[in-house]
């Protein structure tokens, strides 16, 4: 187990992760992190939009960044090509 | 050692000194448990009750994937599993969420109660049935609620329950959770729980920070939260 911290970056700035989680690995640590993307992503369709400009950045017990999630990566979009603008 | 059971009674009927003694000697025993322990497993016979003397519990159910949701917070003075009296087993667990004290009450001397306290009998019912008030409210949050308005929610009714026990300090109070439990209280992810706590932070209604809550505009967080403490039944009156 290592502890992972979870920065989350977009339109409102930097959210930091203070508190960090204990997890058994990097695979683990992005496995939450895209399910943070997801729950967020799930407030935004609620409120009508989905803000796709953001990120969130997944730190080791050091604090040295690991992985990038980007929030355009935590879901597969369908359907838009076919979609008349 | 009852004592925050009896501020959480007081606050809704009175309890005769009778009363207390019957409560406080039907207390077999007091122990101390971890974080983390599951005190009470679901699907067990049971044959006592638990009431949280010290810490933080839960009432928690699994899926098989591993994702939890805990159903209802336990602080201090709450009898965690008095339905198991009636029920005789439960149908979910009850863990600690910190290091805590707790006191059990065998199922005899329950049963001893309801046949020669009618009182204080309805004060035991008057306990799950408030449990089921909570549970409700929980629901409204989880089906209907936004994430802020959920956990602007939470932390109106951890305020409202403590200070009957006695455990808050003006607007603010103690909450050792961490972001992974407050997610599985909400139906929400840790990452989004720290998002939405920096949301209410930044509207100066409420701030968790180093396990402290303190609540900058209560009338503010309220209204976030549609909270009105109804629901907790908060009124001296015969039962």
């Amino acid at each position: 187990m290592a502890r992972y911290f979870f920065n989350v970056f977009n339109g409102s700035g930097l959210v930091e992760d203070e508190e960090g989680q204990d997890l058994p690995s990097l695979s683990a640590a992005r496995d939450v992190a895209i399910e943070g993307v997801r729950s967020i992503l799930r407030d935004d369709i609620s409120y009508g939009f989905i803000d796709f400009a953001g990120r969130v950045e997944v730190l080791g017990p050091d604090r040295r960044a690991l992985a990038t999630i980007a929030f355009r990566d935590a879901v597969e979009v369908r359907g838009l090509a076919g979609v008349p603008g | 050692m009852i004592d925050r059971l009896l501020l959480k009674l007081r606050a809704r009927d009175d309890v005769s000194a009778d009363e207390e003694a019957i409560l406080r000697d039907s207390v077999s025993a007091t122990r101390d448990v971890g974080a983390d322990v599951t005190v009470v497993h679901a699907d067990v016979d049971l044959v006592v009750s638990t009431i949280l003397l010290d810490g933080l519990m839960c009432r928690y159910k699994d899926l098989q994937n591993g994702e939890r949701q805990i159903t209802e917070l336990h602080v201090p003075g709450d009898f965690v599993d008095l339905h198991s009296f009636p029920l005789k087993r439960l149908d979910h667990n009850v863990m600690s969420l910190v290091p805590s004290r707790i006191a059990i009450v065998p199922h005899d001397r329950i049963q001893g109660i309801t046949e020669t306290r009618p009182h204080l009998t309805r004060l035991l019912w008057f306990m799950t049935t408030l449990d089921a008030a909570v549970h409700r409210e929980w629901q409204l949050s989880l089906g209907r609620r936004t994430s802020l308005a959920r956990i602007a929610h939470m932390l109106c009714e951890l305020h409202a329950r403590l200070e009957i026990v006695g455990m808050t300090d003006g607007n603010s109070y103690r909450l050792p959770l961490t972001q992974v439990d407050l997610a599985e209280c909400l139906g929400l992810t840790p990452i989004h729980v720290n998002r939405t706590l920096r949301e209410l932070r930044s509207r100066n209604l409420v701030t968790f920070r180093s396990k402290t809550v303190t609540i900058a505009d209560f009338a503010g967080l309220r209204q976030v939260a549609e909270f009105t403490p109804d629901y907790l039944f908060i009124e001296k009156r015969p039962r």
